[in-house]
């Protein structure tokens, strides 16, 4: 079998019966069949058929943005691209000013000072419910609440795991590489989350932005955007070496095929010269 | 009345006359002996423009041109159902097909009519068998397709079929087979694969198929059959579009392939 094999649905992938059928595949008698559209795939004998679009699957321990969709009984709905909602306990967030008590019942009805319908979260996978869908949790000061910026969405399976999912591009401007596809690019925070008031951790206001921050958050979104075009794995690395690469273009201009080929081209260049 | 829409005049005009065969000026070139309009034989379906992921706002998404007959379809999902609709342990699949309000002849209402919703029906009973809706607990799939322009209403229904599925594979929704669609309309007692407005109503008791299929597996998902038709004539309706299908199959595997080609 070569390696990149495109099929369709109910396409034979193949009819050895010494291969076993894994994720994106069907037995039809002897043979086993394609249910997806996609790039076969072997590992040993298991055969798997990887299609071109997915929602994003998940493990325990992913970093992942998401937005809340619902406030529900001592819960939030999560929308982490995933096939269900994800799922934020109210009993693992974060309380503001860092106390450690049981939440009561007066807790559970000011969740809405907490986090809204629409607001954006980056939280940590904990664990998986029965039916599949992703128990969060914001119980460290590296989650909770977003603010100050803006939200890219790559495919999910674009975006690399890597030790840290936290960077700072430019001295100015936060990435957080959501593993879900959700990447969020903001202001760099100007006070460290120990630093804050307990009432800043959740607040819905954003801090001044200068027009020069703005160029730079608009020129990170449009490298991660160039990036998702060219369907090029993202990292901090390449993401950093796309930045520099495009620094002598104008943001806009980023967006134009000629240039994406060029600045992606010469920022996966430099990040595969780096991992050497 | 809808007040709230800016309401499109009562009579609408051709923008331009030689675009229109029907207009004054423009002669049709003659029909050959035994062919129909642009040069087609009798089983010729017109010929197909798909093209998926032009809706990228989308999971998946698929455009059908055949002739006039335009057809967009997009698939959002599988995302979860909400509570009200219910615990399900299957996934479910919704569809909402529309044809845009300029789309046909006659004017559309913006809200769905009756029409349009029996055909939201027939694309969720033509696309189940062929989606693995086990895999799919809790989940709804939700396909909307707009009609941008009418050109034979049966043609435009297996159009949509056709281009649901290959919306469905585009957004990577697990499946046992893509599933093709064909219609024919009987002309003077005779099948006449995919035709265009025109040259249905001149009969009265015009009668029309459209059959979806699974090409590969070889079964047939949905048929919908209008009008008197003998039993002979129907067999050999069912034989063209089922050979049809497999035509429709080749160009739905090609523009899969297509567009795979173009994001590597």
């Amino acid at each position: 079998m070569s390696e990149q094999t495109f099929v369709t649905p109910a396409e034979v992938v193949t009819s050895d019966p010494s291969f076993m059928r894994g994720h994106g595949t069907y037995q039809e008698g002897k043979d086993i069949v394609s249910a997806v559209a996609g790039v076969v795939e072997q590992v040993n004998k298991l055969v798997t058929v990887r299609p071109l679009r997915t929602r994003y699957g998940g493990e325990i321990g992913d970093v992942v943005v998401g937005r809340i969709t619902e406030v529900a009984q001592k819960r939030w709905k999560v929308d982490v691209n995933a096939r269900q909602d994800g799922v934020l306990l109210l009993s693992s967030v974060n309380l503001p000013g860092g106390v450690q008590r049981r939440k009561s019942e007066s807790d559970e009805l000011q969740m809405r000072k907490f986090f809204t319908e629409g607001d954006m979260v980056v939280a940590e996978a904990q664990a998986f419910f029965q039916d599949g869908a992703m128990s969060l949790h914001t119980r460290s000061l590296k989650y909770g609440k977003l603010r100050n910026g803006t939200l890219v969405v790559v495919p999910p399976s674009l975006v690399l795991r890597s030790r840290s999912h936290f960077h700072t591009i430019a001295n100015s401007v936060e990435v957080i590489l959501g593993l879900n596809g959700y990447i969020w690019v903001c202001k760099r925070a100007t006070k460290a989350p120990e630093e804050m008031d307990p009432d800043e951790l959740y607040a819905n206001v954003n801090e001044d932005i200068s027009n020069q921050e703005r160029e730079t958050i608009a020129r990170v979104c449009n490298c991660l955007q160039a990036l998702s075009k060219r369907l090029i794995p993202i990292d901090y690395t390449v993401l950093a070496f796309a930045y520099e690469a495009s620094l002598d273009r104008e943001t806009k201009e980023l967006l134009e095929p000629e240039v994406i080929e060029a600045v992606t081209t010469e920022a996966v260049a430099r990040a595969a010269m780096v991992n050497e | 009345m809808d007040r709230r829409r800016v309401q499109g005049p009562e009579t609408s005009v051709v923008p331009f006359p030689l675009l229109d065969d029907a207009a004054p000026g423009v002669v049709a070139p003659p029909l050959q002996a035994g062919k129909r309009a642009g040069g087609r034989r009798p089983e010729d379906m017109r010929p197909i423009f798909l093209r998926t992921g032009l809706i990228s706002q989308a999971s998946g998404s698929a455009y059908i041109e055949m002739g006039r007959t335009k057809v967009a379809c997009a698939v959002y999902g599988p995302r979860q159902i909400k509570k009200q609709q219910g615990f399900s342990e299957q996934g479910r699949l919704y569809c909402e097909f529309k044809f845009a309000t300029f789309a046909c002849k006659k004017r559309r209402n913006h809200q769905r009519d009756s029409q349009e919703k029996e055909f939201s029906q027939v694309i969720v009973q033509a696309l189940t068998p062929s989606i693995r809706l086990e895999k799919l607990p809790k989940s709804v799939v939700d396909i909307y397709v707009t009609v941008v322009e009418n050109d034979g209403t049966a043609s435009c229904l297996a159009a949509a079929i056709t281009a649901a599925s290959t919306a469905l594979a585009d957004a990577g929704v697990e499946m046992i087979d893509l599933v093709a669609a064909a219609s024919l309309a009987y002309q003077q007692r005779r099948p006449e694969g995919d035709a265009p407005t025109g040259e249905n109503t001149r009969e009265a008791g015009a009668a029309d198929l459209v059959l979806a299929q699974m090409p590969s597996l070889g079964d047939v998902t949905h048929l919908l059959h209008r009008g008197p038709v003998d039993w002979a004539q129907m067999s050999r309706a069912v034989e063209q579009c089922i050979d049809v299908c497999a035509k429709i199959h080749a160009v739905m595997v090609h523009s899969l392939r297509e567009h795979s080609a173009a994001e590597q």
